[in-house]
């Protein structure tokens, strides 16, 4: 789906299925330097299960346009914006690292306009080391790999797939590629900048559900169990073997655990 | 420590993780035509393409996968799709990029079943090529129309051995928005990484140096990610609806493995070029001493090319590397770890001086293939490139009196001694 949004074009995959009304919405947001293409098994899975579903791309990433959105809080107005402009009132948030803390942005801003919210692989805060927000300023294509590596968990490494044939270090660094230069280090910034996680986190009342990776090394697990300790509704879910980068490397996993919150 | 396992480790352990029910340190063979489905909803996810696993064995395998990620790591691609043949990877291709009206661009110094494809079977589904000399890079530029979708060339050209400026080659792509397609079976990833050079498809014989046993034929297209398939509307197959699963655009949904999904949906649903999962595991076992082998290869290559260069029967010897080649300086910038083990020559005394080489070898085998651990030696005139007229042999850089020689892993001491033997042979002929 493509629309007009503060005169950029917007893109959000509805895993090439047309909204039907009446159909609960899924909003899934990505994280930072990634699109909606990390949820590429989930967009489908869902649109076909009876949501209508919108993956996003925020501004300046792969289809959508304009500039990178420079704080967390602004990308969690951006998709208030968006839901306004669908006419959407309330949905399901998914989100994954950085589109976790835009859930929580959102729950604060607009509390009544969510439904339930999935984090994955995220934490309420994810503090980023200078020296790759200085990296990802001055060589963008050395904090990618980086980035990719450090977010593929010891499976993606040896190249094994849930989907035949396919790369997750090649699909994650190509990825990367696909957005306007500039958007992976304004993402880092943001994600550093957000600091009221916790705050936000306690005042949650909806159903959550956290999933979290035994081997992530862009936000350790023991970050991602600080949240979901301090969430009061909440369902926490380990892939011990899993990576950051849960929507690919674990996609099968994570599709029943978000069935199974969803339903109930 | 790179961020990534270097392509030694990637031909040993590249897709696939041991099961932790069976345990098998080998990758399992498959032998299976399909697969159970865990209730209605998961059937429907996999005909949907809604996530990934596999339906049946015509469109993926377990054994095959192992197969396509590990080349597409190698590769350093976004993902492969093993099929059958070589010359199955060039059809899907060719299939899914182009249709009826459309054109390509190629270079002329191919394999004779790509001309073969390109020129005479092609055109009879609307589908036409301009072949050029690939150091004509004016003409390759000026061949370029507007129905152009991709410009297809091998690195090193099967079996003339002319060494592409590919540099350039994908410069003049990418000024016409369009993809460069490259048959990369001579120089494998041990040699060459057409991705990091701008290339964003890759076709490979697998049967050859990849597999390296002489025991499976196999082939591969390898998606490089790197093309912005959305750029401009050349590509209707990729960025407008699919004609099935609910009018997907394979460019929005999968961004940089859009031609692989649509390779997936479309190529193997429809025209079934399947790879055995035995012929999978065959060249998995293969491709696991890659590194080493080609080590051997190069070296061996580069004997023969000196033992031949000063043999009294041999009349010419062709081989990139040598300063005589006219894409030397090429090959010296892009090759830098050797060009290949191919070498042509000629005997003295012409086809006839030829023939009886080719029949008085004991070791070296006569037959049609390249890339094996064994040496092999054929006459292409007469046997690859028969189909080809004589002008367009001269136009690929070919004569009457070559003898293609793929160099193989012997003892380099028995092979100079058998060529030594077999050429005596010729002479006494020619005498």
């Amino acid at each position: 789906m493509k629309f007009q949004l503060d005169g950029h074009e917007v893109y959000a995959s509805t895993g090439a299925r047309e909204h039907i009304k009446g159909q609960p919405y899924l909003i899934f947001m990505h994280g930072a330097g990634s699109s909606h293409l990390v949820w590429s098994q989930q967009s489908r899975s869902f649109a076909y299960g009876g949501y209508n579903v919108l993956a996003v791309d925020f501004p300046a990433h792969n289809l959508s346009s304009g500039d990178a959105l420079q704080s967390v809080e602004a990308q969690a107005d951006w998709i208030i914006k968006v839901m306004d402009h669908l006419k959407i009132k309330a949905a399901t948030l998914v989100g994954h690292s950085q589109g976790g803390l835009v859930c929580l942005s959102i729950a604060d801003k607009a509390s009544k306009r969510v439904e339930k919210i999935a984090f994955v692989a995220t934490a309420a805060a994810i503090p980023v080391n200078d020296m790759l927000i200085s990296t990802a300023e001055s060589k963008e294509n050395r904090a990618k790999s980086s980035m990719t590596s450090w977010g593929l968990g010891p499976d993606a490494h040896h190249f094994e797939n849930s989907v035949p044939g396919f790369s997750q270090v090649g699909n994650g660094l190509r990825a990367m590629d696909l957005n306007l230069e500039g958007a992976l280090p304004t993402d880092l910034k943001a994600c550093a900048g957000f600091e009221d996680g916790m705050a936000i986190a306690a005042k949650i009342e909806c159903p959550t559900m956290c999933v979290l990776a035994g081997k992530d090394k862009m936000t350790p697990i023991k970050f991602g169990k600080k949240l979901a300790d301090t969430l009061q509704q909440n369902t926490l879910h380990v892939l011990l073997n899993s990576g950051h980068t849960i929507p690919v490397e674990a996609p099968l996993e994570l599709n029943q655990f978000l069935r199974d919150f969803l339903s109930a | 420590m790179s961020d990534f396992y270097d392509l030694d480790t990637l031909a040993l352990h590249a897709g696939h993780v041991p099961d932790k029910k069976g345990g098998s340190r080998a990758v399992p063979i498959h032998q299976t035509t399909s697969y159970m489905f865990e209730d209605s909803r998961h059937a429907a996810a996999l005909y949907n393409m809604e996530e990934g696993g596999h339906l049946y064995t015509r469109i993926s395998n377990p054994t095959v996968a192992v197969l396509e990620q590990r080349v597409a790591a190698m590769e350093g691609g976004v993902a492969c799709t093993a099929c059958a043949s070589g010359m199955a990877a060039l059809h899907l291709v060719t299939t899914m990029l182009a249709s009826a009206g459309d054109h390509i661009v190629s270079t002329a110094q191919l394999y004779g079943a790509n001309i073969n494809l390109l020129q005479n079977t092609m055109p009879r589904f609307g589908v036409e090529t301009t072949f050029v000399h690939g150091r004509d890079l004016e003409a390759l530029e000026a061949a370029v129309q507007d129905n152009t979708k991709f410009i297809f060339c091998e690195l090193i050209g099967n079996p003339g051995l002319d060494v592409l400026d590919i540099d350039r080659v994908v410069e003049i792509a990418n000024k016409a928005g369009i993809p460069v397609v490259m048959d990369a079976t001579f120089c494998t990833p041990y040699l060459f990484k057409p991705f990091d050079h701008g290339v964003s498809v890759i076709t490979h014989s697998l049967t050859k140096w990849m597999g390296g046993h002489g025991v499976a034929i196999g082939g591969a297209v390898v998606d490089g990610g790197n093309f912005n398939w959305g750029q401009n509307d050349k590509f209707p197959t990729l960025t407008s609806p699919h004609y099935a699963l609910d009018g997907i655009n394979f460019w929005e949904e999968y961004g940089p493995a859009a031609l692989t999904m649509r390779v997936r949906a479309e190529g193997m649903y429809n025209f079934g070029p399947s790879l055995s999962p035995t012929n999978a595991f065959h060249i998995l076992q293969g491709i696991e001493t890659l590194p080493m082998r080609m080590e051997r290869h190069i070296s061996n290559a580069r004997a023969m090319v000196e033992f031949l260069k000063n043999h009294e029967m041999v009349s010419w010897v062709k081989h990139p590397e040598l300063e005589d080649h006219p894409d030397h300086e090429t090959v010296k910038r892009i090759l830098p770890k050797g060009a290949g083990s191919m070498i042509g020559f000629g005997v003295k005394g012409g086809r006839v001086a030829g023939s009886a080489f080719i029949e008085s070898v004991e070791l070296a085998s006569h037959l049609a293939n390249v890339g094996d651990a064994k040496t092999l030696v054929i006459h292409p005139a007469s046997t690859t490139h028969s189909h080809i007229s004589a002008e367009d042999m001269k136009a690929g850089g070919l004569s009457e009196d070559m003898i293609r020689l793929s160099v193989g892993l012997e003892s380099i001491e028995d092979l100079k001694a058998d060529f030594n033997q077999a050429l005596k042979v010729a002479a006494r002929v020619v005498r």
